[in-house]
């Protein structure tokens, strides 16, 4: 039971974040779940973990929400697998969620790191 | 879209699931493998950073919206399982409930056609039967010959719906206040009657309506003609109209029984027509065979030495008939009332002989008419409440039973419950599951207990009715009863379910886990038992 609660806070957690990185992985050209998890996780040097139990689920919500669509194909190593591509609702979202990022960032660096003129 | 085109996607849909996860797993592994691992290790590293592949599959198809159907389906099939594994327990609740959900569904269809159901008539809103109340009525009265009931009422001394024939001529003249004013009565004459059809002779209970009784309760034939004014008159073409069930049972239908020749009394009548199925006249405790135009029991009395004579209807001080009023649109009860109490107070009061009758004159009252005359109610509601009662509490000592049935049960699923709560599921999870299983216990339950209900109505009605030529009420399964059958069921399902289901859910997991595999008897070691026993003796 313990182990469940866990669980569903993590996604929770990720779960307005998991989304915009999804989006901002598949601006770059249309992904498979796994090569999302791998470039989410390169591309934060390692650090930023993606559980399947998070990914898939947001891929499916996003599906729904008509920001991704997807379709079957061939990966390189000849493998049948389903590719999701931006759609351009999910690129005016991915926008706005970029908008959204950057205000927290800049909000909480507030925080964090004073200005020297306020001090 | 339709249902089944939803579960087909959903088919497909999952099948999609599966392989875009095997995708998942085998891409994962071949690049372990690039980078040098042995591929049984680099399968099982993909597989343990991948995690628990169902539960993924299902947090992943709750995205899909449709989630919780689909948890109830396989919550429902898994409880059909569980009930089919203890075909004992289940056989012993199932009938359990079945008899308490039964005997709620028999009175409730009681209790729905006496007191829930109107009269099968054209808006019966607007239909108000007329009474008189008096201090006494025993001596020193204007109502010196009577045929019908007076009842003792606490607050108004006497209340009775009997009028003298004049009375109704008087009131038919309300034409301001009523649209149609109608009489009807079961005097000695017709209650039973001698009838011979197609040379069969049987008794039938007759009764006696003025001509425009059916137009004014706007009751449709179910074949021929219904009887009209024209036919209550003296003099008229002696003519009867039947109920449904009368003409079924000896002329072999509606449409057959209409323009046959009958004798009543061995006088010769003409059916014109037949009533429909489910009326069974204003009163449906008398529910008649035959209806007779008011006139003819001048007819059927003439054979009879104190029968009925013409000039018993010029008799003021004598009550017979039943009169029955549809008010006009928009005028209330209380106006008509309002109206008809002074004009009735007068007349009445020409019809006392001396000072006493005058000073306890019958004043009238208006009733509604909506379900019909109230003697059956009034004859069998307190029994049916009290009765509807007792078989309520049968039903929950048959829940508690039940419920304490499932908590035995519980004890030995302990370690499945456990199971289901260590690898996952969530604590309200598994209470919904068990919640399932006794909703499709009780619906089981509930799909035995309408055939113990058919068979229950059957018997009541001979119970209420006193024998089966004299079945009074028509009680049967209707829409109304069986929703109230389902929601009992569901009812009873979470009811007796809910206790246990929380008290399974509350478990020492690991303590548990650690018993041995309850369900399954242990042969080794309480045989050893027995043998540690055998030896320390």
């Amino acid at each position: 039971m313990p182990k469940k609660e866990r669980y569903q806070n993590r996604i929770e957690l990720l779960q307005g974040t998991l989304d915009m990185l999804i989006l901002q992985t598949l601006q770059w050209g249309p992904q498979h779940g796994y090569g999302i998890s791998q470039s989410i996780q390169g591309r934060s040097r390692e650090i930023l973990q993606v559980e399947t139990g998070s990914l898939y689920p947001a891929l499916h919500r996003l599906e729904k929400q008509g920001w991704v669509t997807s379709h079957w194909k061939q990966t390189e190593s000849h493998q049948r697998a389903k590719y999701y591509r931006l759609t351009p609702a999910g690129k005016r979202q991915l926008l706005s969620e970029q908008a959204r990022w950057a205000q927290i960032v800049t909000a909480i660096a507030g925080i964090m790191n004073p200005a020297p003129d306020e001090g | 879209m339709s249902f089944w085109t939803r579960l087909f996607r959903r088919r497909r849909r999952e099948e999609e699931l599966d392989e875009e996860i095997q995708g998942h797993l085998r891409m994962a592994t071949q690049e372990r493998m690039e980078q040098g691992v042995s591929a049984e290790q680099a399968r099982v590293s993909a597989v343990r950073e991948f995690g628990n592949v169902g539960l993924v599959k299902e947090v992943t198809r709750q995205m899909w919206g449709w989630g919780w159907f689909e948890q109830l389906m396989q919550d429902v099939r898994y409880g059909i399982r569980m009930l089919a594994k203890n075909p004992g327990f289940t056989a012993v609740a199932a009938l359990t409930l079945a008899l308490g959900i039964g005997a709620n569904t028999a009175i409730y269809s009681f209790l729905d056609a006496l007191l829930l159901r109107s009269l099968p008539v054209s808006d019966p809103k607007s239909l108000v039967v007329l009474n008189w109340h008096a201090k006494a009525w025993r001596e020193d009265f204007v109502m010196r010959d009577m045929s019908g009931d007076v009842e003792d009422d606490p607050k108004l001394g006497s209340v009775s719906g009997i009028f003298p024939y004049p009375a109704f001529e008087l009131l038919q003249q309300s034409d301001s206040v009523f649209s149609d004013v109608f009489a009807y009565c079961q005097t000695q004459e017709v209650r039973t009657m001698n009838v011979t059809i197609k040379g069969q002779a049987d008794l039938a209970h007759g009764e006696l309506v003025s001509g425009d009784y059916f137009r004014g309760l706007g009751v449709r034939p179910a074949a021929g003609r219904l009887i009209v004014p024209d036919d209550d008159r003296t003099g008229a073409a002696a003519v009867a109209v039947v109920s449904h069930a009368f003409s079924e049972k000896h002329f072999g239908g509606a449409s057959s029984a209409a323009g046959q020749t009958i004798l009543i009394n061995n006088l010769p009548f003409t059916v014109v027509g037949v009533a429909p199925p489910e009326f069974f006249g204003v009163d449906p405790a008398a529910a008649p065979d035959l209806y007779l135009p008011m006139h003819t029991n001048i007819l059927l009395g003439a054979a009879n030495q104190f029968g009925f004579r013409a000039h018993d209807y010029l008799d003021q001080n004598s009550y017979w008939v039943e009169i029955m009023a549809r008010l006009r649109p928009g005028v209330s009860l209380v106006q008509a009332q309002a109206t008809l109490a002074p004009r009735f107070q007068q007349w009445v009061a020409t019809t006392a002989s001396n000072e006493r009758e005058r000073a306890n004159l019958p004043a009238l009252t208006l009733k509604e008419g909506a379900a019909g005359l109230d003697t059956l109610r009034r004859q069998f509601s307190k029994p049916l409440f009290v009765l509807m009662t007792l078989v309520g509490l049968i039903l929950a000592i048959a829940c508690s039973n039940v419920a304490n049935l499932l908590l035995a049960r519980a004890a030995s699923r302990k370690r499945e419950i456990a199971l289901r709560l260590s690898v996952g599921a969530g604590r309200l999870r598994v209470i919904r599951q068990l919640l399932t299983e006794s909703v499709v216990l009780a619906t089981l339950g509930g799909v035995l207990g309408v055939f113990f209900a058919i068979w229950g109505i059957r018997f009541l009605t001979l119970l209420l009715g006193g024998g089966p030529e004299h079945v009074t009420m028509r009680a049967e399964l209707n829409w109304h009863v069986l929703g109230v059958a389902a929601a009992l069921s569901l009812l009873t399902g979470v009811l007796f379910g809910l206790v246990p289901a929380m008290q399974s859910t509350h478990l020492d997991l690991a303590s548990v886990l650690k018993e041995t595999r309850a369900g399954q008897p242990n042969r080794l070691s309480s045989d050893s038992i027995a043998k540690t026993c055998c030896y320390s003796n």
